[in-house]
């Protein structure tokens, strides 16, 4: 079997040419660090590509760029080099290196037409002369060429030249400065406006669209729950009881927020593919500079926005003293596995002002994480922050990209509503129907049942903060296993009373406040966890998963304390 | 004469010493900025911050690292 491996400097279209080669569709963005591991796969019988994480130099000091040159070095018999056609010289030192090593080469330059676009081109004969191996330009039109390319190339070991070699093989002279959107953004001001603006679009979903969404899908998913139920007719109670109120009224509960979850993917899809992630990575970098952390974990806090798992995944290309800290407020920046509680809640004590309501909730986050962010750097012994942030040039983001990686998350959350939180939902909705003797109970006898019981156990945590209820302990406890779970035993426990009776009967606005802050800043899901572990060692992710519990838990406290002096 | 890039205005300029320690040369280098090469300043970031165009691609260097690097005039 013979293994190419694809190459380059960050952010050149090395996994754009590999989905074209293989038909995969791994995840794609315009800035630095999107891909931070090796990913293999077939191209024919016997040869396999790998999409490597972008590099500089064959001297790594980020955990993705280990994992690639370890491939170069130790997996790869071939290797592609690809090129940005607008910054051709910035592969010298990869050619220097995989020079040195003998690794047979070719290369590839993409985006040779945005340098056309500037006035500029490359001249082809000197390149192939100067770099001394087969190069082909790639264009999304040609494809197929280039899969032929790829596998019938004449590999060679690339020449070792300098920047200034490469650079004479562009001809004429290559546009330099910023557009006037970047002059306004960085000079201008509307750059400390920026994440606020990118915010809005969020929260407009939320309140604005999702409500319809959620009204259309609940319709569906009550007439599927009739249907069925009646269906069940000579089948025994406790089942009837259980599709309807655990398997419906509990985890199915969460299939409401789909299309608004989707929705909010697409966007963030969005931020990635058009190079305004960059952007924001470099208006936030005075910021992220003054609590010590390097300006490319912003990228993976608006990663945090959709799930905090790709999101501990992201700080792999980030220095690891930064990634670190970066990880301890991480889980603030709030995941859309959050949303539909928010959404509940919202709806519930605050249904006149439900944008200002989001908006606090996701900016708190945001403070929080500066706050928690700067008491760790007075706290521990930290270097001054050097980053370096690329501006990628505005794309327009590709249709199939967005499609995609919105339906990913859409099947990713159907399946979750299968498992994590279908057990959660048959769990809790048990935990509310059995005594401690394992007898059944009816839902009028919820003060006998086992639920009942534990919550009472867990309450005297949660007294200080205002929510001293089994049900929002038991509800909390839930949502360590997935946040929807939050909903699901909250509607579980709601019977037929539905999930914004239970709430009101719960929660006054004091608590509920409380609640919500407690719910926004405390640890993320098991998956999470696991994804810490597996990045920094469990040690670590014990760590981090204790500083947010307290800072949920401090605050939550403070909100209560000032909610019920100001309510 | 030399002046730290945090606080020149934009010009094309050639970098002349790079001061702090060998991983913030080594960094740089990596993005194609180590002495005698030539950059052009093409802006600033509010609240701190400095944009350049190096071969082809534009970078924001942080205020702290801008303060190690000093241009040639």
């Amino acid at each position: 079997m013979t293994k190419i491996a694809l190459c380059g400097n960050p952010n050149s279209g090395k996994t754009t040419i590999f989905n074209a080669l293989t038909g995969l569709n791994l995840h794609t963005g315009n800035y630095n660090g999107v891909t931070v591991s090796a990913y293999e796969a077939r191209l024919t019988n016997d040869v396999t590509v790998c999409d490597l994480p972008g590099i500089f130099t064959l001297k790594p000091d980020t955990r993705d760029e280990i994992s690639a040159c370890e491939y170069l070095k130790k997996s790869a018999d071939k290797a592609v080099i690809i090129a940005d056609g607008c910054s051709i010289e910035k592969i010298a030192p990869i050619a220097s290196s995989l020079a040195e090593m003998k690794l047979p080469c070719a290369a590839v330059i993409t985006m040779a037409d945005l340098l056309e676009r500037d006035g500029a081109k490359i001249d082809m004969d000197k390149l192939e002369k100067t770099l001394g191996i087969p190069v082909f330009i790639s264009d999304r039109k040609k494809f197929d060429a280039l899969r032929d390319f790829i596998l019938s190339a004449e590999y060679r070991t690339v020449r070792d030249c300098s920047p200034s070699e490469l650079q004479s093989c562009i001809v004429g002279e290559r546009r330099e400065g910023l557009c006037l959107f970047d002059r306004l953004l960085f000079s201008g001001g509307i750059g400390f406006v920026l994440p606020f603006i990118l915010i809005l679009p969020i929260i407009f979903i939320y309140s604005c669209i999702s409500p319809l969404l959620t009204e259309v899908v609940g319709y569906f998913l009550e007439l599927l729950k009739i249907f069925i139920v009646s269906r069940l007719g000579a089948s025994p109670f406790w089942l009837r009881h259980f599709i309807s109120e655990a398997v419906f009224g509990g985890a199915l509960t969460v299939l409401e927020f789909v299309p608004s979850v989707v929705l909010t993917i697409a966007y963030l899809t969005f931020l990635e593919e058009s190079g305004i992630a960059p952007r924001l990575c470099a208006v936030m970098s005075p910021f992220s500079e003054s609590i010590g952390i390097s300006p490319g974990a912003v990228s993976a806090f608006l990663l945090g926005f959709g799930c905090t798992v790709p999101a501990v995944d992201a700080l792999r290309a980030v220095d690891r003293k930064s990634a670190r800290r970066a990880s301890y407020i991480l889980p603030f920046f709030q995941c859309s596995a959050k949303i539909p509680v928010f959404y509940l809640f919202t709806a519930v004590f605050f249904p006149k002002n439900p944008v200002l309501t989001l908006f606090l909730i996701y900016l708190g986050g945001v403070l929080v994480s500066f706050a928690v962010g700067y008491i760790s750097k007075l706290t521990s012994r930290s270097e001054p922050v050097c980053g370096v942030i690329e501006l990628p040039r505005y794309r327009r983001p590709a249709l199939r990209n967005i499609v995609h990686n919105s339906a990913d998350k859409c099947g990713e959350l159907t399946k979750k509503i299968a498992t994590v939180l279908l057990i959660l939902s048959s769990v809790v909705w048990l935990l509310c129907h059995l005594t401690p003797s394992l007898e059944f109970v009816g839902e009028d006898r919820y003060a006998d049942s086992l639920l009942y019981t534990i919550g009472g156990m867990l309450a005297p945590i949660f007294a200080p903060l205002g929510f001293d209820s089994g049900i929002a302990a038991a509800s909390l406890v839930s949502g360590i296993f997935a946040k929807e779970g939050v909903l699901t035993s909250l509607s579980v426990c709601a019977g037929r009373d539905g999930v914004k009776f239970i709430a009101q009967e719960v929660f006054g606005i004091p608590s509920a406040v409380s609640f919500l802050t407690f719910f926004a800043l405390y640890p993320p899901c098991v998956t999470a966890f696991f994804a810490y572990s597996e990045e920094f060692g469990i040690f670590h992710a014990v760590k981090c998963a204790l500083v947010q519990f307290a800072a949920a838990y401090i605050l939550s406290f403070a909100v209560y304390r000032l909610a019920l002096i100001a309510v | 004469m030399e002046q730290s890039l945090d606080k020149a205005e934009a010009v094309r300029a050639v970098v002349g010493k790079i001061t702090g320690d060998e991983n913030i040369r080594e960094k740089l280098k990596k993005y194609g900025i180590e002495e005698n090469t030539s950059i052009t300043v093409i802006g600033k970031i509010s609240f701190g911050g400095v944009i350049v165009a190096v071969d082809g691609k534009n970078f924001v260097l942080t205020k702290t690292l801008a303060e190690n690097i000093f241009l040639i005039k």
